[in-house]
């Protein structure tokens, strides 16, 4: 099956219809005249297109929600309806219509009036939970309410908000990334307007890369991914950023305790499309000067959008990123990093009920590090060229089919090392380049069995092809890494001899069936079941072995030693919309394991290591938790509570290479394991002038390896540990409030401001972002010594729209 | 160099950022019992006949005791030339120090330890490593995260087209604390190299005692965990892991001995910062 809808795929066209009704004949059997009815939902004031709002057929269960794209279409037999579309936060429409034809609808729709005088950005979520729609595990959060929760230093942040949300913590302050499920950090799939982003964070991890001036719409998908994602096994954060207005040139902006922000956006090439342009820079140095000393730190950041309508049925579109972050300490250290991405999109409408959109895309993320004193310099970069491709065809009111097909090119720099200065004793090296091709096809049915239970098939094949040009060792008896029975460790195998593959030739390809199943049972009017199952395969590995991801980690591709890590997911949930729908809950239950899910051996050396095989051993990993989140989406007081008991765990044996593995071969947590992890946000409006927030989170300690004794050597105490992960930091728990005021003077004028204040840590809790043990300096007694990063943090920004 | 030089300077780099503290705290950790330690560092300086040898054995203890050195008695220590078969007797002198006027050291020839303790015997084999002299030692100011410091730099040839690891240990005067530094030519195999300590203290009028050692890769591999879990700190640590020496108990190889057996060509100099 799958490979005929790829033929279609290379071949695509609208009058092909047949091949599908061919292909799904046992599936609906009609006598009915069936017209269709489709077209884009956009917001009234600034035509951005509107996301996930809902559009149906009143009376009937005949409905859909929008695209990515704000694209509906609905097939319904002959007959006279009244089609409503709605969206939270908007002013819901009701329109009659004959349906005597098929016909085109765009709908616009109109922000409710009550919120008029606020700044807000115009998307919003549809907060009520989709009953009927079998996705699930889906954490999604509008930048309206992201900018509404308490940040530190008033830095808005997503990736920040998104861990309010049950299943998803990270290691800390001050730590890179996020996870999702118990899952790795590099696990989750991060995509800005569908460019793969690889590093998320600035600052090593205090900001998060997106300006949620820019952001339209973020989504996480935790569980129950659909099928048209695929290269990693955690989640997928699919963030789109704003068109731009089509109406009229605006302006907006903030002035924040770290960075300034300016976003200018506007109708253009005659109104056939629009533009949006926004940058963010932090004041570099800020922090340091007044510590006294001349070292500087900062970040910027470019998101750029542009669309071009050419007709109704063909409408292209731009977006770009461009980030960085610069370090330099005194003269004597150095680092830059960022990623860079950039996607050219085609909207193609082929009929009514066909609808497609092709992407080229590009994305690179690249670090340099000078170490003077050292006389090193050192570059290195990941990059990928990804063409895909993806249709929705809108059958009937009782299937919709998403297909499509994506390949993406990677090219892989881990490292050149070069003397920096004339007088460095370092030699010019290079670690090997590599390079992979990762292709994936798939098709996905949302099949409405009956009113009530609606299921989602989904198969995905992917793909992997390692290429040369490289070199790889050969190694005795094919073991990169030995036990040696003596002194009961792991070390590296030796190498015998190379083999050397051309520029393009394979050196290694695997190939796996994803499949996704996803069901969804409507038990009355307010609540639902579902339940879900897929499998995912990741081929890309972020090798790190510190306790949080760090700039330099470097990104290394499947091949003859490192396999693809494959997950299998089942989830099953209950979801009710109750007190006239002011409230929602959402409970679901996970367990998720992992093949092929690597670790490091003790004492691995992974800087500047040209042959990873040597230093890991595969293992595998589980995970298994509950989550339970409430939320009240209506009203002066909005906001959720959300709790999680989960627990991720991981295992390393030898294997081939002997010896019990790593930890004896017994299973220990995995540092990303939580036992409990709660978190409340509220936000609370007491009238036009002013608006509250409040968060509080807290989470069990992060595992950790403590010791268990110490010994005298070389005239130092040397700690001694013992079984992996087997001890936790103390919990972590805080609470952030914050107000905004909106002047009144402001109502009738262009200029609106804002300013916010906001205070993080109010009870100044001194959370351990790490303890280390040692002695002391001045005495030598051994003692333990916690590192915590922020305390209580008062801010004030200012906000503004022109 | 030393590779974790790196995640440290970038976690001094997050640290300085931001208005981050450090505290001493209380922490309840696991008791793992105590265990046999063996230091057995056979130095050979260069110049000197290599006789006067010692080694010292003593027992592990919890992270927090108040007494941290626990001498072990009533052992019986023997170090053999796996060439020639001569063995070196080493005679108990006390407080777990057990030493020898006789020893012959032989550059890159193979040695066994045999420790006979509490009816267990142990065993460690190892090559004694030969190393280059320290060319130069030089003072410089630096500029580090909280000011200007002095550091203290050995340079040394490494020898071209063999690998080689080296240990630096550095004694300072105004310091209870010596500072280790391991090193390979990895990155700068047959150039003329360095090491540099700086302690962050260092003032005119204090001295270093710095030596040179040759060591082996098994070593050098030890040498590099230990002194990375002795001296990381923030969130770029690496996860620590049991460090396992080179002894074993051959009546019970599941015991957990910690400590090396290891031989050296040490070259030797005394500095003073002026």
């Amino acid at each position: 099956m799958i490979r005929k809808v790829s033929n279609f795929i290379f071949k695509p066209s609208g009058k092909n219809n047949l091949f599908f009704i061919f292909l799904f004949t046992p599936l609906f059997f009609y006598g009915q005249q069936n017209y269709t009815v489709s077209g884009v939902v956009t917001d009234i004031n600034n035509g951005e297109t509107l996301l996930g709002a809902s559009v149906f057929l009143k009376g009937t269960s005949i409905g859909t929600t929008t695209n990515e794209y704000g694209f509906y279409s609905l097939t319904a037999p002959r007959g006279n309806y009244t089609l409503i579309i709605s969206y939270l936060g908007f002013t819901t429409i009701e329109r009659q219509i004959v349906l005597d034809g098929s016909q085109k609808i765009n709908i616009e729709l109109q922000e409710d009036a009550s919120r008029l005088d606020e700044v807000v950005v115009t998307a919003e979520e549809s907060k009520k939970v989709n009953l009927r729609t079998p996705q699930m595990s889906v954490a999604k959060l509008s930048s309206k309410t992201i900018k509404q929760i308490p940040a530190v230093l008033g830095e808005v942040d997503i990736i920040k908000s998104i861990q309010l949300l049950p299943g998803v913590t990270n290691a800390g302050e001050g730590a890179s990334g996020f996870n999702v499920r118990g899952g790795a950090e590099d696990q989750n799939l991060i995509l800005l307007d569908e460019a793969i982003i690889y590093n998320s964070s600035h600052l090593f991890g205090f900001f998060s890369v997106f300006n949620a001036d820019a952001i339209k719409d973020v989504k996480l998908y935790k569980g129950g991914i659909p099928a048209q994602f695929g290269g990693r096994v955690s989640s997928v954060l699919d963030i789109r950023q704003k068109d731009g207005n089509s109406k009229n040139f605006a302006l907006s902006g903030g002035i924040g305790a770290i960075s300034s922000r300016l976003t200018v956006e506007g109708p253009t090439f005659k109104d056939r499309g629009s533009f949006l342009l926004a940058g963010r820079a932090s004041y570099a140095h800020l922090f340091l000067q007044l510590a006294g000393n001349d070292n500087s730190a900062g970040f910027y950041d470019l998101n750029l959008k542009t669309n071009y309508r050419i007709n109704d049925k063909n409408r292209l579109f731009l977006s770009g990123y461009l980030g960085r972050d610069n370090f330099s300490i005194s003269s004597s250290f150095a680092n830059n990093y960022g990623n860079i991405s950039a996607n050219l999109r085609w909207n193609h409408i082929f009929s009514d009920k066909l609808f497609s959109n092709l992407s080229m895309i590009y994305s690179r993320y690249d670090y340099n590090l000078e170490l003077v004193l050292n006389g090193l310099d050192w570059e290195s970069d990941i990059k990928n060229y990804n063409l895909k491709y993806d249709l929705s065809y809108f059958l009937n009111d009782k299937l919709q089919l998403n297909f499509g097909a994506s390949g993406i090119y990677y090219q892989f720099n881990p490292g050149l090392l070069q003397p920096l200065g004339s007088d460095s004793g370092i030699n010019r090296r290079k670690l090997d380049d590599k390079f992979a091709l990762e292709g994936g096809l798939y098709a996905s049915l949302e099949h409405k069995i009956t009113d009530r239970l609606t299921a989602q098939y989904g198969l995905r094949y992917s793909a992997f092809n390692r290429l040369g040009s490289q070199t790889l060792n050969e190694y005795q008896n094919n073991l990169p890494v030995v036990y040696n029975e003596q002194l009961g460790i792991y070390e590296r195998g030796e190498a015998i001899g190379e083999t050397s593959f051309s520029s393009g030739e394979s050196i290694a390809s695997f190939g796996n069936f994803e499949p996704r199943l996803a069901l969804s049972y409507q038990l009355n009017d307010k609540s639902s079941v579902k339940a879900s199952y897929n499998r995912t395969a990741q081929y890309l590995h972020l090798i790190s072995n510190t306790t949080s991801a760090t700039p330099l980690d470097v990104w290394a591709p499947s091949g003859k030693f490192l396999k693809p890590q494959l997950a299998d997911q089942y989830a099953v949930g209950y979801f009710r919309n109750f007190g006239k729908d002011k409230y929602s809950i959402e409970a679901e239950v996970y367990y998720k394991t992992v093949d092929n899910r690597v670790d490091y051996i003790d004492g691995a050396d992974l800087i500047a290591q040209n042959n990873i095989e040597t230093e890991i051993l595969n293992g595998e990993s589980r995970a298994y938790g509950l989550e339970f989140l409430l939320r009240k989406n209506t009203g002066d007081f909005t906001g959720w509570i959300s709790y999680t008991l989960s627990r991720a765990e991981q295992r390393t044996l030898g294997g081939a290479a002997g010896g019990p593995g790593i930890n004896n071969g017994d299973w220990y947590k995995t540092p990303y394991d939580r036992t409990h992890d709660i978190s409340f946000t509220g936000n609370y409006k007491l009238n036009d002038k002013w608006s509250f927030g409040a968060n509080f989170a807290f989470q069990t300690g992060r595992p950790v390896t403590y010791p268990n004794g110490q010994f005298q050597y070389n005239g130092l105490s040397i700690p001694t540990y013992s079984d992996r992960n087997a001890d936790r930091l103390p919990a972590y728990h805080r609470l952030d409030l914050s107000a905004t005021l909106t002047p009144r003077k402001n109502r009738n004028r262009k200029w609106q401001g804002e300013w916010v204040f906001s205070i993080y840590n109010v009870y100044n809790r001194s959370n351990a972002a790490s303890i280390s043990f040692g002695q002391n300096e001045d005495i030598g007694v051994n003692e333990a010594t916690r590192t915590s990063i922020f305390g209580i943090i008062p801010s004030v920004s200012y906000n503004f729209k022109f | 160099m030393k590779k974790s030089y790196i995640k440290t300077v970038l976690s001094c780099t997050l640290f300085s950022l931001f208005l981050s503290c450090t505290e001493t705290v209380d922490v309840t950790v696991p008791n793992g019992g105590d265990r046999l330690v063996v230091e057995a560092s056979i130095m050979w300086e260069k110049g000197t006949s290599g006789q006067d040898q010692s080694v010292k054995l003593s027992k592990s203890t919890e992270f927090f005791a108040s007494d941290l050195d626990i001498a072990v008695t009533g052992a019986s220590v023997v170090i053999i030339n796996n060439d020639t078969g001569d063995q070196f007797v080493f005679d108990e002198q006390g407080n777990g120090i057990y030493s020898t006027d006789g020893f012959i050291p032989v550059i890159d020839v193979s040695y066994t330890m045999e420790i006979i303790y509490d009816g267990n015997t142990y065993q460690a084999t190892e090559t004694l490593a030969s190393v280059t002299e320290i060319t130069s030692i030089e003072q410089n100011e630096v500029s580090g995260f909280d000011g200007d410091e002095i550091s203290v730099t050995l340079f040394y040839e490494d020898p071209q087209g063999e690998r080689n690891f080296y240990l630096a240990e550095f004694i300072p005067s105004n310091s209870p604390l010596l500072g280790l530094e391991p090193s390979d030519d990895e990155f700068y195999n047959g150039n003329e190299t360095f090491i540099e300590y700086d302690d962050g203290n260092l003032a005119v009028g204090d001295a270093v005692d710095i030596s040179l050692q040759g060591i082996s890769q098994n070593f050098f591999n030890y040498i590099e965990l230990l002194t990375s879990q002795i001296g990381e700190d923030g969130p770029f640590q690496t996860t620590p892991a049991r460090l396992k020496g080179n002894c074993i108990n051959i009546n019970d190889p599941d015991e957990e001995v910690l400590g090396y057996f290891r031989l050296s060509e040490v070259d030797r100099a005394n500095f003073v910062i002026n």
